[in-house]
């Protein structure tokens, strides 16, 4: 612990220093590691593939033609509840049309053996706003932002759906996001995950995108734009918030 | 040579932007009419800088912003109306489609804390990337965009003496077109003469403002914005249709709130005589068929504004027509003539 305070202390010595270059100053732990943070997803515990149908407990028949969402503010948390807060941690994961990005290595992770990760869907308020003010991989020109409601889009799900009425699929598309909707996701392990800096740490977790389907009535609420916390959007974000669970964990010698 | 104080203002002000960490002080540069306030707001990460401005303003009048190189910000924001269009809904896009809403006059900006008639951008910033990129008016790729700047003669070097950190950004091209955006500001109307040299108005538009006063239009046209800066429901709609992402909503679009259905940013008047047509949609040619919406027309519902309620709760406000014309004819005085034939504003046309 005493490592993890000096290593602060002369990171602000040297911000201290430095003045306004600080940024261009890329300070490294030497005994940091990585930590890799996987998601699959998968629907009904199979792995999600696009524009194949599946149907879920409630009976309703879908397909994906998109996937994408912000994984943000990712913290790990050790045992002794110390946590390390990932810096400018905002990440596009995305199962789209082009491609598949559902993994990140995060690097400078202090030594440790980490218990638990929270990470949360969307952007929060403080960089939800400022389009100029981008950081991590947050880019106002990748499609994942409002330019009439100045924000992003926290989650994005475009697929078709099975209308019983009509007797076809149609298309749905729920763009999520504002502030309301920005959800924070708890997991806790059973064991630990060691990182130094000869261990690489990887937890894969498991996104069951069936559950955004829960509770939502499709024919009516198939094109959800924005959100509040009292709306079907708000719904499918309660969705996405619990549909995360740990699928592996492991730590692997460099 | 001797020095004016406000020329030696203007070297301590450019020797403070040395350090370039440290906040400038923009009020040196960029000074404000008393009358409006003491500084020039602008958000802490992005302070105005001569060159900041000067890139903002070449950006403004560039086509190269638009993703068919035809388009300007300048092509719906003509400074000889006061940067609006004279049109209902604008066609000059890229697509030559209706747009939704009417194009808004710039004038003051930097003092709203909301763009867009319904407030939808928090900055000038961010703002910027709703005409930018949207298909019905600039239609630009952000990425495309940063290649035609950086292979451009002179956009390179001017970005980088805005911003040497860094130069060519999209964040960047937004915070200079935020920069120019924040000094166009209009208060030399013969008004302004009026409150800050004591003469300037007529009897009659003094009687015209006295009225202004009386029949309520300052309580949110207040002087000497002649703007609140807040959403109000003016009683245009008795219903709110959904269609368009709720686009009938005004500022409940943004907030979800109910209490906000049907309220729209409250504009400044100033130079409103000459940014006709009025309204958030332009459904109103001129300033009589405005004041008479006030007197005869206010639609019933939920969120309509309790400045237009009578004692009795019915609502109007009550005015002969020559009260109304009296009122006109000091709205006029609220024009400021040089705000748009000044060449600080202009096209930089030959800017090298």
């Amino acid at each position: 612990m005493t490592k993890r305070i000096v290593w602060i202390v002369s990171t602000l010595l040297l911000v201290g220093l430095v003045g306004c270059n600080a940024d261009t100053v890329e300070e490294v732990d030497p005994e940091s590691g990585t930590f890799t943070l996987t998601i699959e997803h998968v629907f009904n515990d199979t792995p999600l593939e696009l524009s194949v149908d599946y149907t879920t407990e409630a009976g309703l028949t879908v397909h994906f033609t998109q996937l994408r969402y912000w994984v943000s503010n990712v913290v790990l948390t050790d045992a002794e509840g110390l946590s390390f807060a990932v810096p400018e941690s905002y990440y596009l994961f995305e199962q789209t049309g082009t491609g598949l990005r559902n993994s990140v290595i995060i690097t400078g992770v202090p030594p440790g053996d980490y218990t638990g990760v929270t990470f949360s869907i969307g952007v929060d308020v403080d960089h939800n706003h400022s389009l100029d003010t981008l950081v991590g991989e947050l880019d106002a020109g990748v499609d994942m932002s409002w330019s009439w409601s100045s924000g992003f889009i926290f989650l994005k799900a475009e697929g078709n759906y099975w209308n019983d009425v009509e007797q076809t699929m149609n298309v749905f598309k729920a763009h999520l996001g504002f502030d309301d909707l920005y959800k924070t996701v708890d997991i806790s392990l059973e064991g630990s995950i060691r990182v130094d800096k000869t261990h690489g740490g990887r937890l894969v977790l498991s996104a069951e995108t069936s559950m955004l389907f829960d509770d939502m009535d499709m024919t009516v609420d198939h094109s959800i734009v924005g959100g509040s916390e009292d709306s079907p959007a708000g719904t499918m974000a309660e969705n996405y918030a619990s549909c995360f669970s740990v699928q592996s964990t492991g730590s692997r010698k460099n | 040579m001797t020095l004016t104080p406000t020329g030696w203002l203007r070297i301590v002000g450019l020797l403070l932007l040395l350090p370039a960490c440290t906040p400038s002080d923009s009020g040196a540069l960029f000074p404000v009419p008393e009358n409006l306030g003491s500084v020039l707001p602008s958000p802490e990460r992005n302070p105005l800088t001569v060159d900041g401005v000067e890139l903002g303003r070449a950006l403004f009048y560039d086509p190269i912003l638009s993703g068919n190189n035809q388009v300007s910000c300048s092509s719906c924001h003509k400074q000889e109306l006061a940067f609006s269009d004279g049109e209902q809904f604008s066609t000059a896009g890229v697509s030559g489609n209706l747009l939704l809403r009417h194009t808004p006059a710039l004038i003051n900006l930097a003092w709203m804390d909301g763009y867009f008639w319904d407030g939808g951008s928090f900055d000038l910033e961010s703002q910027v990337y709703g005409p930018l990129e949207h298909v019905d008016e600039m239609h630009q790729n952000l990425s495309e965009l940063e290649q035609e700047l950086a292979d451009h003669p002179y956009y390179p070097q001017m970005f980088l003496k805005a911003f040497p950190e860094d130069g060519i950004t999209i964040p960047n091209l937004v915070r200079a077109l935020a920069q120019f955006q924040r000094t166009l500001i209009s208060a030399d109307s013969p008004y302004d003469l009026h409150i800050r040299q004591g003469s300037g108005l007529t009897s009659i538009e003094l009687l015209g403002f006295d009225l202004f006063k009386k029949k309520k239009c300052a309580n949110c046209h207040v002087p000497d914005h002649f703007t609140d800066y807040t959403y109000r429901n003016n009683g245009l709609d008795d219903t709110f249709p959904e269609d368009h992402e709720r686009l009938a909503w005004g500022r409940a679009r943004i907030t979800l709130d109910p209490a906000d259905i049907g309220k729209y940013k409250v504009p400044t008047l100033r130079n409103v005589a000459i940014t006709a047509p009025y309204m958030h949609d332009a459904r109103f040619m001129t300033l009589t068929q405005v004041l008479d919406h006030y007197r005869f027309h206010l639609a019933e519902s939920d969120t309509v504004d309790a400045e237009f309620r009578r004692d009795d709760g019915s609502l109007g406000i009550d005015m002969t027509d020559e009260e109304r014309d009296l009122i006109i004819v000091f709205l006029k005085a609220l024009n400021d003539d040089g705000f748009m034939s000044n060449t600080a504003f202009s096209d930089p046309e030959g800017l090298q």
